[in-house]
């Protein structure tokens, strides 16, 4: 494997860096589900049983997988289920309790400049000198990353233009509002044209063009065959963009593979919900009772006895005889839908729950 | 577009930066000038009847004192405000991610957020040799060379400021402890190690060779300042090592057992070269009644001497118990750390200090040293016994730790001093008579030890090996559950 020695312009998809993985389709890690990895893309990454303990809360639990070039996982679960804490325990800001990460083949925590050199990682909280402009800033950080003094101007340049920073570049950054400290921050981290990026909460603060935008800066580094973990609320961008999609909850993985191996249920299938005009207890009897119904979920909370959801076949005509044969039984039906399947879907068909 | 990097170091073009740049640096600089020399100009015309040299003679401490209080007070409340400006914005952290190095960055923190304060130390410096011209202070040299020693001091200052921003779960303020230690300055004069440690003394030779005073000789500054030169460094390693790794305690076992190595060889040698009436050369700058009576002091300050090294000791120790739950717990960053550092550092501090004890006080009976090296070991393995739990717990419990001290070191001879004073009639027996109480705590053991004070220590060290068998056996237990729970 090459190391990318000396620091460059980022290429744009037309311009791979030297060196690096030929950009190309997304190629899969090493998911614990899903289909197996193609083998032909370099390995970047590799978390290998990391575990995080604070005291007695274990906020990774034995965590390993990979992450190829052209790999884009998004990291998704609720606040608390271990997110950020395995993001920064891959880019050794937060030392294991016990196993280890590697990036291009080098543990994280032997602090090799090397390895240091090929981590980007954009905390949720932008940190930044706001005393300093968006220039000043930015220059810094080259001189920090010793990329050559020629070099960084047009890196600089590249990466204001892509994050739409251009017309901020002289203006002192406490001036900027959060949405443009955190375009900053996701600029920092690239300056440096790191292969393995590590973002956390990127999306937050931006507003819609700025999101729209920065969805493509990431598919452009996915292409261009950098490895990228985002972690993100934001599924619908998730969705569109990620190559591979983790759900994490409790520091564990409940569901993690590519994108479209997530939706589990078997070809034909699709999900129903079903809402009822009067509570019955014995709806859920009778769904069961139903031949090809399955996988029925009763709603708890304020629609308890009055929503459920379950699996049938995805075929209209079908669905439209199972809303017949129920309605013969008497149900009272005030609604009937089938809904689609969108990560948003698959996040609650997990079962998270929010952690405290 | 500022393409081209002024100074090698990122954190210090940063803080360079933050600071306002060079316009900012040197209009505060002609701005400090100009007031200076007004002020000077001014009082000038409010004395006209002494002549220039005797004004000069004065305007010169006054400089001197500017001087002072810039580098030092001012130049550490600039670290400090540098540093925990970082913490606070995450700035540190990103650093950490860099591929700048730890020492590239300490280093940036020591000298990036003081350019402005020694930019108008230079000023000073420029003003005061004006002074120096017109007949204030003893010459140029004097001057020059007292304005390095207070540099000096001031890296030293400043490295410690950056220990105690990033050290802490909180950051400290240097101004505290600075006020602490000028209020107990006097003191230093018993324990070279606290006056060449902290720059007390180089402090207080340069504000003499500033004002004209060039004592001390030849070779003492020059020592003074190699000693300071060394904390720099210690003070910049250990804010190195809390920078890279911040979950670790800022001196591990290896900075643990220098820092008490340091505190007992400089003031055993001191006290050697008292006792061989080459005090004076060491600490020429202090004064000489308190010297004088150092002679009766001595047996106290030996000690002392040994019962705060064993103070120091506990930061090793405490390391050793860090690295032993880590260890325990199977960290894997803590895989090179030997497995032998838990009972490995006791015994290696306890010799560290038996040994100071014996070359203090000159062939003791090698019975007494063999009772002291047992009660400094017991209570060394109690301590770290101690810290275990506390590691274990997650909890830095500085209570405990003082309750533990107090209780099990300092209590029993406290209470056996008081009764022995209180019993002591002064005239059928030339000293108070101590009981077995008195031998109860480590310290006791060490005094009746080495300063051959008539105690029975049997019972004494029986208590303190039950103690140390007690909190280990905890430990242990404890460490046991961890391992059970990891399977």
């Amino acid at each position: 494997m090459q190391h990318q020695t000396e620091l460059s312009k980022p290429s744009t998809p037309e311009q791979p860096v030297p060196g690096q993985p030929v950009p190309g389709k997304p190629i899969s890690g090493k998911p614990i589900s899903g289909k197996p990895p193609r083998e032909s893309a370099t390995l970047l990454a590799k978390v290998d049983g990391v575990r995080v303990v604070f005291e007695k809360l274990v906020a990774v639990a034995d965590m390993s997988f990979e992450l190829r070039a052209g790999d884009l996982l998004g990291l998704i679960g609720p606040n608390g289920a271990g997110k950020t804490t395995l993001l920064r325990a891959m880019a050794g800001l937060q030392s294991p309790t016990s196993g280890r990460t590697e990036i291009m083949g080098e543990d994280v925590f032997g602090r090799s400049r090397n390895v240091r050199r090929h981590i980007g990682f954009a905390p949720d909280s932008p940190p930044v000198y706001e005393e300093m402009t968006v220039l000043q800033f930015l220059t810094f950080i080259g001189h920090a990353y010793d990329i050559p003094t020629d070099t960084v101007a047009e890196r600089i340049d590249y990466w204001l233009e892509q994050l739409w920073l251009t017309d901020k570049r002289d203006e002192p950054i406490k001036n900027l509002s959060r949405g443009m400290k955190q375009r900053i921050t996701v600029a920092r981290t690239l300056l440096p044209d790191p292969l393995v990026i590590l973002l956390d909460e990127p999306s937050a603060g931006l507003d819609p063009a700025g999101r729209i935008q920065f969805r493509k800066v990431l598919a452009s580094l996915r292409d261009m065959g950098r490895a990228l973990i985002v972690s993100s609320h934001i599924l619908a961008d998730l969705e569109e963009y990620c190559t591979h999609i983790a759900i994490i909850e409790h520091g564990r993985f409940l569901r993690f593979g590519r994108v479209e191996d997530l939706h589990d249920r078997a070809e034909g299938r699709s999900r129903y919900r079903m809402t009822v005009a009067r509570a019955d207890e014995a709806i859920s009897e009778l769904l069961a009772g139903i031949e090809g119904v399955s996988e029925i979920v009763h709603a708890t909370g304020a629609n308890a006895d009055m929503e459920w959801v379950f699996e049938y076949h995805d075929d209209k005509i079908k669905a439209a005889g199972l809303l017949r044969e129920i309605v013969q039984r008497s149900v009272l039906i005030a609604s009937f839908e089938q809904l689609g399947d969108s990560l948003e879907q698959v996040y609650l068909d997990a079962g998270v729950k929010q952690v405290d | 577009m500022p393409s081209t990097f002024i100074v090698p170091n990122a954190i210090i073009w940063a803080q360079f930066r933050i600071l306002g740049g060079v316009r900012r640096l040197l209009s505060f600089a002609v701005f400090y000038a100009i007031l200076l020399i007004a002020g000077l100009m001014g009082a000038r015309r409010l004395d006209p009847g002494i002549s220039l040299g005797q004004y000069c003679d004065g305007a010169i401490y006054v400089i001197a004192l500017i001087q002072m209080i810039l580098i030092i007070p001012g130049g550490c409340n600039a670290v400090f405000r540098g540093v925990s400006r970082d913490i606070t914005s995450q700035m540190l952290e990103s650093h950490r991610l860099s591929p700048m190095t730890a020492r590239n960055v300490i280093l940036g923190y020591i000298f990036g957020p003081t350019l402005q304060v020694v930019t108008l130390y230079l000023v000073g410096i420029i003003v005061g040799a004006g002074v120096v011209r017109f007949g204030g202070g003893a010459g140029m040299f004097g001057w020059f060379l007292g304005n390095l020693f207070l540099l000096i001091v001031g890296m030293m200052a400043w490295s410690a400021s950056v220990v105690l921003a990033i050290g802490p779960r909180k950051p400290i303020s240097p101004i505290g402890p600075l006020i602490g230690l000028g209020m107990s300055s006097a003191g230093t004069i018993f324990f070279p190690a606290i006056g060449l440690g902290t720059g007390t003394y180089l402090g207080y030779l340069s504000m003499a060779w500033l004002v004209g005073d060039t004592r001390g000789g030849d070779m003492v500054p020059i020592l003074m300042a190699a000693y300071a030169l060394l904390m720099v460094f210690i003070w910049a390693w250990a804010a190195s090592r809390k920078f890279t790794r911040p979950d670790l305690p800022v001196f591990g076992v290896i900075g643990g057992l220098g820092l008490m190595t340091l505190w007992l060889v400089t003031n055993a040698v001191a006290i050697w070269a008292h006792q061989e009436g080459d005090w004076a050369v060491l600490v020429s700058s202090l004064p000489r009644g308190i010297i004088n009576d150092l002679y009766k002091m001595i047996p106290v300050i030996h000690i002392v001497n040994l019962s705060v090294g064993m103070l120091f000791a506990m930061i090793a120790v405490g390391a050793a118990a860090h690295a032993r739950v880590s260890i325990t717990r199977g960290v894997e960053a803590e895989k090179r750390v030997s497995r032998g550092w838990p009972i490995l550092v006791p015994i290696i501090a306890t010799v560290l200090i038996v040994m100071a004890g014996v070359d203090s006080f000159r062939a003791p009976q090698t019975q007494r040293t063999i009772e002291t090296l047992l009660a400094t070991f017991f209570a060394l393995i109690a301590f770290e016994s101690l810290m275990t739990l506390l590691h274990i717990r997650g909890q830095r419990a500085w209570t405990v730790i003082m309750l533990f001290v107090i209780g099990l070191w300092a209590l029993p001879l406290g209470v056996d001093s008081v009764r022995a004073s209180m019993v002591w009639d002064g005239y059928s027996t030339p000293d108070p008579v101590f009981s077995q109480l008195f031998a109860c705590s480590p310290i006791g053991v060490i005094i009746s030890g080495f300063a051959e004070v008539d105690v029975d220590v049997r019972l004494g060290l029986g208590v303190q090996l039950v103690v140390a068998v007690i909190f280990g056996l905890f430990a242990y237990r404890a460490c046991q559950r961890i391992r059970l729970e990891n399977g």
